[in-house]
């Protein structure tokens, strides 16, 4: 049991890497992944905001959609209890936590549309994982992602210092190769788990 | 200051040389390497040492070289010779567009990206991978010195994944004309065979394919790899703790699990030497920072040995390399904030 | 003068702010779904119905919808399309679908249609916001088209199925998968900032 839900979490961060392997949230990943600063606070929102959305969409699907046959419109429902959820957050890290609101509140607006998110759901709903399975898999994704946009950022900020890339390549373009060539040696995981 | 050095700069400061001065800094550069140090973080755009570890990384290169061509024949010279044309087409093409130097930085990863490749590779296969090395694996990111990923891992890497036929059935045992998809990694992961260690160091009367063309004749590679350090061109930390985290970690996971290979047959298998010595080296891809080495030497051991025992690949050197090249600028980053951190306090 | 801004929002749409090249948004799908061209077709139409959807809707309602909840009524509209667009692909197309699944549903987060309802369908009149949204899901399938087409001839040796390249011809197995993505996508925004000449800050 322990077993089976470390291989998820493995797959999660390394084989099924959210981008890298299934090239997911690369809007925020292009746009935040020009330093680390930043980077690092939209990885640490991230993180909470894919695993609590996953602790509350599970029941909504199999509790409440499944038995009432209503399954047709999981899309809605998913999408208003992330927004919903990243609302909630935000205010109570207002009202309670400022210090962590100043850390990564900025980035709370942007999570909504941030791919991965909604990702989690549609796929925990597909793998037809149980609930504790669903939890520790959107944590492993999120770990995945959150190790990619940092290690991106860094090579990043170096490459800022350097700066001789052609100029078409700079920003975007630079992301993508680094992303490309990160995602080959991601590769050589496949078949570990 | 060693005394030939002195010497060379009282002959370089006599009048009638003045002309030639250029010639006397760079003969001074690579034999004796820079006494400036630059002040600030990016030390990787330090010319000179660029320039002394290139030819020095040729010739450490040159014993694997000869044996390769002695192991498996003429082949070896056409993939050579194809590497460099490709890759120098792609390196004066920028050049000439972008307006800048052609940079030597070219003369090295032309000779280790085939030196990397299965010995019987097809040659148009070869022309894909050295284009793409030095095209995304460099010049995209400003040319030599600037990237942050070995260029020859990253068109051996690319090939890999987009010819895996061609790429794992093409080994050949060394003088003798078949090809053959055994090597003896994928022979111990199918078999669990350990190839014997003489025939391993050697390269001569092995039973299986060698493995790719410039990693079969190991005392060489050890034998440069050795001149490389001694001569100050390349830090130790880097090989020695990645060679030493390969060999406690598979001995540590060989007493749980046999089906993990040994810590003898692990560090003389496969392209282990050759990474170690050669290619994680590059003062570009890895940290400047000494600690920065220990943990990028640390984690690619760890790495290795996790996706040769666990993933389906049976070598997992080039994908660590490549992998801790990309974890450099991180690792970098923390250590010196770290640093500033305690300095502060 | 009605007639020069439809033409300049079309133009702006397809060219002068691309959504993929220029503003980068909607790249997960341009990435995920590119492997072949009949998915980034289906993708790209699917998009592209969604946004003229929720284009005329969002246009129409403009001036009832509270500032509040506007965020809120642009997901439900486009998460209702694109059950419609999924329901359809299901039924009709069950071999993409079965190939794009997932990434269907991911059309909702996609920035394109999101950015586009709040960046310019709430502030502009029905005609305009139709036209933007058929430009821009244009351009988003050409792009989408051109990537898949340089990923299926290298990848598959085919076009839409058909066998284009040589049978000798080699196939790139990575680049029906996500690295090739990342490096198709990656060239042509490097030559199509080169040929604009938009460079970043």
């Amino acid at each position: 049991m322990t077993m089976n839900l470390l291989l998820i979490f493995v797959a999660a961060v390394l084989t099924e890497n959210a981008a890298f392997t299934y090239l997911l949230g690369m809007c925020p990943f292009i746009s935040l992944s020009k330093s680390l600063r930043t980077a690092s606070g939209m990885g640490a929102a991230v993180i909470f905001v894919i695993t609590l959305t996953a602790l509350i969409n599970w029941p909504i699907y199999h509790l409440i959609l499944v038995p009432l046959g209503s399954e047709l419109i999981y899309y809605i429902v998913f999408i208003i209890v992330i927004a919903g959820t990243v609302q909630l957050v935000e205010m109570i890290m207002e009202k309670f936590f400022p210090v962590l609101q100043a850390a990564f509140g900025i980035f709370l607006p942007l999570i909504t549309v941030n791919c991965t998110v909604l990702a989690v759901s549609l796929f925990m709903v597909i793998k037809e994982y149980s609930y504790l399975q669903s939890v520790i898999y959107a944590f492993g994704i999120a770990v995945g992602w959150i190790i990619a946009i940092v290690i991106v950022a860094a090579i990043n900020e170096k490459l800022e210092l350097v700066g001789a890339m052609p100029k078409g390549m700079k920003g975007p373009g630079i992301i993508m190769v680094i992303s490309g060539i990160l995602a080959l040696s991601f590769l050589g995981f496949s078949g570990m788990v | 200051m060693r005394k030939t050095q002195k010497l060379l700069h009282k002959v370089a400061d006599l009048k009638i040389f003045s002309p030639f001065k250029a010639v006397f800094e760079t003969i001074d550069g690579i034999v004796y390497g820079t006494p400036h140090v630059t002040p600030g973080a990016p030390h990787f755009l330090d010319h000179i040492e660029i320039k002394r570890f290139m030819i020095f990384a040729v010739v450490a290169l040159i014993p694997t070289t000869v044996a390769s061509v002695y192991f498996f024949g003429v082949h070896v010279l056409w993939m050579i010779l194809t590497s460099y044309i490709v890759g120098g087409i792609v390196e004066v093409s920028f050049a000439l567009i972008r307006k800048r130097e052609i940079e030597e930085g070219f003369l090295v990863t032309g000779l280790i990206f085939p030196l990397i490749l299965p010995p019987t590779l097809p040659l148009w296969a070869v022309a894909i991978g050295a284009f793409f090395g030095i095209m995304f694996g460099k010049e995209i990111f400003g040319g030599t010195g600037r990237n942050i990923f070995n260029p020859a891992l990253v068109g051996r890497l690319f090939i890999t994944m987009a010819f895996p036929e061609i790429m794992s059935a093409r080994w050949q045992v060394p003088f003798v004309d078949t090809i053959t998809s055994a090597t003896p990694l994928t022979l111990f992961n199918a078999e669990g065979t350990l190839t014997g260690l003489k025939e391993l160091l050697l390269g001569v009367g092995l039973q299986t394919g060698a493995g790719s063309m410039g990693e079969v004749f190991r005392i060489g590679i050890i034998a440069g790899g050795i001149f490389l350090i001694l001569a100050k061109v390349t830090d130790w930390k880097i090989p020695i703790f990645y060679l030493g985290s390969v060999a406690v970690f598979s001995w540590i996971l060989n007493m749980v699990n046999p089906q993990v290979a040994p810590p003898a047959f692990q560090l003389l298998s496969g392209g282990l030497l050759f990474g170690a010595f050669f290619m994680a080296t590059d003062p570009v891809t890895s940290p400047y920072t000494r600690s920065g080495k220990v943990i990028f030497g640390v984690m690619a051991g760890i790495l290795t040995v996790l996706i040769r025992s666990f993933a389906g690949y049976a070598e997992g050197v080039m994908f660590s390399i490549i992998l801790m090249n990309g974890m450099t600028p991180l690792i970098d980053h923390m250590i010196m904030e770290n640093k500033y951190r305690k300095s502060a306090l | 003068m009605a007639e020069s801004k439809s033409i300049k929002t079309i133009m702006d749409g397809i060219w002068r702010d691309h959504p993929v090249f220029s503003m980068l948004l909607g790249i997960c799908s341009a990435l995920a779904v590119s492997n072949k061209v009949e998915n980034a077709i289906a993708m790209g139409a699917g998009v592209t119905f969604v946004l003229v959807a929720t284009g005329v809707i969002i246009s129409l309602l403009r001036k009832i919808i509270p500032r509040q909840v506007r965020m809120i009524v642009y997901m439900i509209t486009i998460a209702s399309f694109v059950i419609i667009v999924d329901r359809v692909l299901k039924a009709y197309f069950p071999e993409i679908s079965d190939s794009i699944g997932p990434y269907v549903g991911l059309i909702i987060t996609n920035c394109i249609i999101m950015g586009r309802a709040e960046g310019f369908y709430v502030s502009n009149n029905l005609g305009q916001s139709f036209l933007d949204a058929l430009s821009n899901g244009f351009a988003y399938t050409y792009t989408l088209v051109a990537v898949a087409a340089v990923r299926e001839l290298l990848g598959f040796g085919t076009l839409l199925g058909f066998q284009v390249m040589p049978e000798f011809m080699p196939k790139w197995v990575v680049m029906s998968m996500a690295p090739g993505a990342f490096f198709v996508l990656g060239t042509l925004i490097w030559i199509t900032r080169t040929i604009s000449g938009q460079t970043e800050d």
